[in-house]
């Protein structure tokens, strides 16, 4: 394509200008302590969840979580894709992607290192769950996209692929239930953190980044049992096990809510 | 990743040795395999390490180039980390078969080392805003015989301590811009602060206990596993989940204990040994692969 | 590279040696546990490792090669990104990995007597450590080895050797300053004991009356090779063979 010789062309590297801005050293916690957008430190975010969002899917949810917006389908059991060889546990097969207008910088359209780990950790934290031994020769696929990216994204995923799980029908030893802490200093944690709070190592110094970090876990509520578990930041293994114990809880609290949406859409469908 | 084919009578067998506290190569459930840690086999490279842990084979070649500092932090330089998993270790990862494996471990690398504590980022800025230093890590799989997480690891570790940044000098050039000026003498070189670097330690768990350091064929009984980094302190510096099967909340703490006190004397055995390695005189042949 | 001459007037290149001379090689079979059958070699600051897988039985997304009097080859050339002196990305299945890959496939396919394993693959598996010119030459001496050491039929040994012409004067096992030089570069692979030629390749240009001299001196420099390669296997033979009668 001939370029336009009367135009300027555009910068092939461009920055977001908020980076730019004097980063703002306020701490998480203010006088009142109450967190920027006023909750308390221990309260976890308002959370909706919906089932049935995607007409087309064999099964689908919409998850919220303070403004993180997750939306999730899920495919099959359906024949497996390749002529592989002939496997008795079935496949699962997960797909998670920030969509490219949902965080602070824009995301490309192709999954970079960070998604394709992400979807990892989604993969395994499912697999613990999924009856796969109940599927010979199938696979089951299960797409997430994040809408909107305000933390905790990644909880929020495994909670809403595990509901779509359900509402697809698929068999599972139980529901996932996931939930994210961010750590700072030795005693605090802020459940669910937003978006601010999240941890990003740019923005504190070296001497502050001790004991700083955000962890995520996943669970099986009933079975008690941890499915994924993902942390990050520099922290003392006693304050690792304390976050991870918090993390564990809040993910027990969220059975009720969980069981709720799911009984809800039931009753929809008998009328 | 290239599993063993194991059948059940075997799987049984390596279950119930690990219940007793006794593997099938005669490790306790605590213990590593033998390690062969060299560096500085690789002369194209800033710095190299080359790492033999039982059967598991892999090479790290560090090279240093200069880049841009990122716009938040425009006094550092930063790492970057790149695994490639050779078809020599297996057949399977011909073509893109080995992308899954390397993308692993290298978000694992990257998640490690994606801290302030871990490395002195600073001494890597060489002006700000415009020029730094920038880190390759290459990782090359060459053979694969379990843990290849915790081998990596090690031998990013030594890699990165063998590494000599060159002296650069920085003078006045035309027009008020500073040039930068290379040393002649290729041994001018200023070295990394590697202390705080960490190790990953892989905490497998088979029935009711867990296992550090699995082979191979104690991989495919293993229903889940926990990859925790550990620096020299015992701090844990980032925590991963992999495997398709559940952990039991105790377990968990376990784990992280057990991880912790073992990081902690690999560290020690490691830093004595590049110690040792570093003040060996130069007589001493690099004798590599032969 | 300004000031630097290929071939100084006392007869010596850059790094010291004579035009027939080549370059320091060591190597060693058996290198590691899990392939058939392995090698190492380090032709100067050139290090190759190369692995063997076979013969088995063909892949599942190979199955379409497969023959039913004949194995078929499978190579794959791959070089780290710290080989050079630069660091390069370099992805899997790019033209020049490619390329080199076909052309040692063709040139193992002349040797291995390939009708003795019917139905069957071979994989040949290259991994350039350090590249400091004659890539592909040390890639033909490492398989040649690492084949020996998986104990699959050959009709004899392949040595590869690279020449180049300087100032009238053909020079072999050149080196990367040398190769990325204008001169013309020509690699041969020669069957020593039966005296044939069973790979060559030209690059840049040679004027006819000069190419049975560079011919000639890369066979020398293959034979020469070949001395080297012998020596190494039988070394390899008598430390195995001790360690099965002692134990």
């Amino acid at each position: 394509m001939p370029t336009d010789s009367r135009r300027l062309p555009v910068p092939e590297v461009s920055h977001s200008p908020e980076l730019f801005c004097s980063s703002d050293p306020t701490s998480l916690i203010n006088d009142d302590s109450l967190r920027k957008d006023g909750r308390n430190p221990e309260e976890i975010a308002g959370i909706f969840m919906q089932c049935g969002t995607v007409s087309q899917a064999k099964g689908s949810s919409f998850c919220e979580l303070h403004k993180t917006k997750v939306i999730c389908s899920v495919y099959g059991p359906k024949d497996v894709e390749q002529k592989e060889d002939f496997q008795m546990i079935g496949k699962l097969k997960c797909d998670f992607k920030f969509a490219p207008f949902s965080c602070h910088k824009r995301r490309g359209h192709i999954a970079d290192l960070e998604e394709s780990e992400l979807c990892e950790v989604l993969t395994q934290a499912l697999s613990s769950s999924v009856c796969l031994h109940r599927y010979p020769k199938s696979q089951i696929e299960v797409y997430v996209i994040v809408l909107e990216n305000n933390g905790s994204a990644l909880a929020a995923a495994i909670t809403a692929a595990s509901l779509a799980l359900a509402d697809a029908c698929i068999e599972q030893y139980d529901i996932v239930a996931a939930a994210s802490v961010r750590v700072f200093g030795k005693e605090n944690f802020l459940r669910d953190p937003t978006f601010h709070e999240e941890y990003f190592p740019h923005q504190l110094s070296k001497k502050n980044d001790f004991n700083n970090g955000v962890v995520t876990v996943a669970l099986m509520p009933t079975l008690n049992q941890v499915c994924g578990v993902l942390s990050e930041g520099c922290m003392e293994s006693s304050v690792l096990q304390e976050a991870i114990q918090t993390c564990t809880e809040e993910a027990q609290n969220l059975y009720a809510p969980l069981r709720k949406c799911l009984t809800s859409n039931l009753g929809d469908i008998n009328v | 990743m290239a599993k063993a084919i194991l059948g059940d009578s075997e799987k049984w067998f390596i279950v119930h040795g690990v219940q007793d506290d006794f593997r099938t190569d005669g490790r306790s459930c605590e213990n590593y395999r033998h390690i062969e840690l060299e560096t500085g086999i690789l002369s194209n490279t800033h710095g190299s390490a080359r790492i033999r842990l039982g059967s598991s084979e892999l090479l790290v070649g560090v090279k240093v180039e200069l880049g841009t500092p990122k716009p938040q932090r425009i006094n550092e330089g930063w790492l970057e980390f790149h695994v490639d998993c050779s078809p020599n270790a297996h057949p399977v990862f011909q073509g893109r078969g080995g992308k899954e494996l390397s993308d692993n471990i290298c978000s694992m690398l990257t998640r490690v080392y994606r801290n302030n504590t871990v490395m002195d980022l600073e001494a890597l800025g060489v002006i700000p805003q415009k020029h730094c230093w920038v880190v390759h890590v290459d990782v090359l799989i060459l053979e694969c015989g379990g843990n290849l997480i915790d081998a990596a690891s090690i031998a990013v570790k030594a890699a990165l301590y063998n590494t000599g940044i060159p002296n650069i000098s920085l003078t006045d050039g035309d027009e008020g811009e500073v040039e930068i000026n290379l040393p002649d003498d290729p041994e001018d070189v200023k070295h990394l602060k590697t202390i705080n670097c960490p190790v990953l330690v892989t905490l497998s768990k088979i029935g009711n206990r867990h296992i550090v350091d699995a082979t191979d064929e104690e991989e495919c009984c293993c229903s889940a596993s926990l990859v925790m980094g550990v620096t020299r302190r015992g701090h844990t510096v980032g925590v991963r989940k992999m495997g398709g099967g559940s952990l039991d909340p105790e377990s968990v703490t376990e784990m992280i204990d057990s991880g912790k006190k073992i990081g902690r004397q690999l560290h020690i055995s490691l830093d004595k040994l590049l110690k040792i390695e570093a003040g060996m005189s130069e007589d001493i042949k690099q004798t590599g692969y032969l | 590279m300004a000031g630097l001459e290929l071939l100084s007037d006392q007869g010596y290149r850059i790094d010291g040696r004579k035009p027939d001379e080549l370059r320091r090689i060591r190597c060693k079979l058996g290198v590691f546990t899990q392939a058939d059958g392995s090698a190492y070699i380090e032709q100067g600051n050139t290090k190759v490792l190369a692995a063997i897988y076979g013969p088995r039985e063909a892949d599942q997304n190979m199955r379409n090669q497969i023959c039913h009097d004949k194995c078929f080859l499978n190579c794959e050339y791959t070089q780290a990104t710290f080989s050079t002196a630069e660091r390069k990305h370099r992805s899997r299945g790019d033209r020049k990995g490619q390329d080199m890959s076909t052309h040692i496939k063709q040139t193992f396919e002349a040797t291995i007597q390939t009708s003795l394993y019917p139905r069957s693959q071979i994989d040949i598996y290259l991994q350039v450590l350090q590249a400091d010119g004659s890539n592909y030459c040390a890639c033909i001496n490492a398989a040649s080895l690492a084949l020996i050491d998986a104990g699959i039929a050959m009709k004899d040994y392949v040595c590869a050797c690279s020449a180049s012409l300087t100032k009238g004067k053909p020079v072999i096992d050149i080196n990367h300053v040398e190769e990325s030089s204008d001169c013309a570069e020509l690699s041969v692979a020669i069957l020593p004991k039966l005296g044939q030629i069973v790979y060559s390749e030209l690059n840049g240009r040679l004027h006819a009356n000069e190419l049975p001299d560079v011919i000639d001196a890369v066979v020398r420099g293959c034979k020469d090779l070949f001395v080297v390669m012998d020596r190494t296997v039988r070394e390899h033979l008598e430390e195995t063979a001790t360690t099965f009668t002692h134990s």
